[in-house]
């Protein structure tokens, strides 16, 4: 049996590893599914509304799943894409599944709050669509979506807990194991003190970022 | 309803055409149809005698870089330096960087905020965020300037400084200027013709000179009104209406 110290330190180092790889896929899709949402809805710079309709009940559906039943719903679609339905790698795909929608619809609020007046301008400058996107739209909204995805990292932190259920281990799984079926109630206080911790720093990292790059003020 | 009805004007290559009217009126409208940031649900809008009702993407886009636009508000993009704000328009074109650099230089320099270039707009004061807008817009040679209650947001010294810039860079570029305003003030100070518009209608059009000496339309006169009390208050009318038969 591995020494205590250690099995903290692997369980942190996987839910690291489970948080980190989950948010790069969520911010890169849901990035993307957040742009289409904002660009195809009435009155935005491409109207499409059966395409902006389809897209939104979908995202609608998979918010309304509660994770621990999406992992296991999943299970058919992770063996597809990772091989096998156990492990911290299996977790990965239900976690960005989870979370893609979200970060999409807090990124399409931060899209939506641009000044109709920038874009105005941007049209009236000769800008393409893309350019839209690209100089205008994304720019603007840069520091809310950090903090959106300060928002998205902390939640995805939350669910990885859940993530032991396929064997994924992490934080979470420590907890539950040691501290509830062991009745180690120690090892669960400590969990909890690092999940603080580490809960504070992204949330004090997310909002210095997010200072960084308004220069509203 | 229509925002607009039976509104028919040229503007002459060079001239500072001014179209004046009460909140409401129209002219904000009417103003975009120009670059089809609107588009006419009736009538033709010519630019050199093309139609731009007609125009696809590609066309728009190049009408567009032929027309510059300023606006009440300003509209700079928060994130962007003055620099990178007065570089957009060349960057979408595609301008080489190098070229860039030498023309937003010189337009920074020419409206004088050569020292802000790198200064974020929420830095500056309305009359600089202004000026920034005037170099964003002169930036890709346009022919013509559009402007949108350019001076609305501002004090009077700086709508008087702003004014007698946009009157320069007319007379140094051959610019034509399109300016909408609620202000008889801004049309005294900065027009050649001026257009009234009222309830989506033409209520009269002239030379400023004549239209100030001679209104024919009750709106007109009702947007007269606060000049002539501002004027006489002063003892300055004489003088003005002097400067106003020469101009």
């Amino acid at each position: 049996m591995l020494p205590m110290a250690e099995k903290y330190l692997k369980a942190f180092g996987e839910t690291l590893l489970m948080t980190g790889s989950a948010c790069l896929v969520v911010f890169v899709v849901g990035m993307a599914l957040a742009i289409v949402l904002t660009v195809t809805a009435p009155g935005g710079l491409n109207p499409r509304p059966r395409t902006n309709r389809v897209l939104s009940v979908l995202v609608n559906m998979f918010r309304s799943i509660p994770f621990i039943i999406l992992l296991v719903a999943m299970l058919p679609v992770t063996r597809l894409i990772v091989g096998t339905t156990m492990g911290t790698w299996a977790a990965v795909v239900p976690l960005s599944a989870h979370l893609i929608p979200f970060f999409a619809r807090v990124s399409q609020v931060a899209l939506n709050e641009t000044d109709a007046g920038l874009i105005e301008a941007a049209r009236a400058m000769g800008c393409r669509r893309w350019h839209i996107v690209r100089h205008v739209l994304l720019p603007e909204a840069l520091p809310a979506l950090i903090g959106g995805a300060t928002v998205t990292v902390i939640a995805m932190i939350g669910s990885s807990a859940m993530a032991g259920a396929v064997g994924a281990g992490g934080l979470g799984d420590l907890a539950i194991r040691y501290g509830y079926e062991r009745y180690e109630t120690a090892v669960m206080f400590n969990v909890i003190a690092i999940l603080v911790v580490l809960v504070t720093v992204v949330q004090f990292a997310g909002e210095r970022l997010a200072r960084r790059f308004d220069h509203r003020r | 309803m229509a925002a607009l009805e039976a509104v028919s004007f040229a503007v002459e290559r060079g001239e500072v055409f001014g179209i004046i009217g009460r909140s409401g009126a129209g002219k904000s409208t009417l103003l975009r149809t120009i670059n089809a940031l609107e588009a006419a649900s009736g009538g033709t809008v010519r630019v050199d005698g093309v139609d731009v009702g007609g125009l696809d993407e590609d066309g728009l886009v190049a009408l567009r870089r032929r027309i510059g636009m300023i606006f009440q508000h300003f509209n700079l993009m928060s994130a962007k330096t003055v620099f990178d704000n007065v570089a957009l328009p060349l960057r979408v074109a595609g301008v080489r960087r190098s070229e860039i650099d030498g023309r937003v230089n010189d337009l920074l320099a020419t409206v004088g905020l050569a020292d802000k270039a790198q200064a974020y707009p929420a830095m500056l004061s309305g009359g600089q965020k202004q000026r920034v807008g005037i170099a964003r817009a002169l930036v890709h040679r346009p022919e013509i300037l559009l402007c949108d209650e350019a001076t609305s947001a501002l004090d009077p010294e700086t709508t008087e400084q702003i004014l007698a810039l946009l009157r320069d860079i007319n007379k140094q570029l051959g610019l034509t200027v399109v300016l909408i305003t609620h202000d008889m003030a801004v049309i005294e100070e900065a027009c050649d013709r001026v257009l009234v518009l009222d309830h989506g209608h033409v209520q009269e059009q002239g030379p400023v000179w004549r239209v100030f000496a001679d209104p024919q339309a009750e709106a007109t006169l009702s947007l007269l009104r606060p000049l002539r009390k501002r004027l006489s208050a002063n003892g300055h009318s004489v003088e003005v209406s002097h400067r106003v038969a020469n101009g």
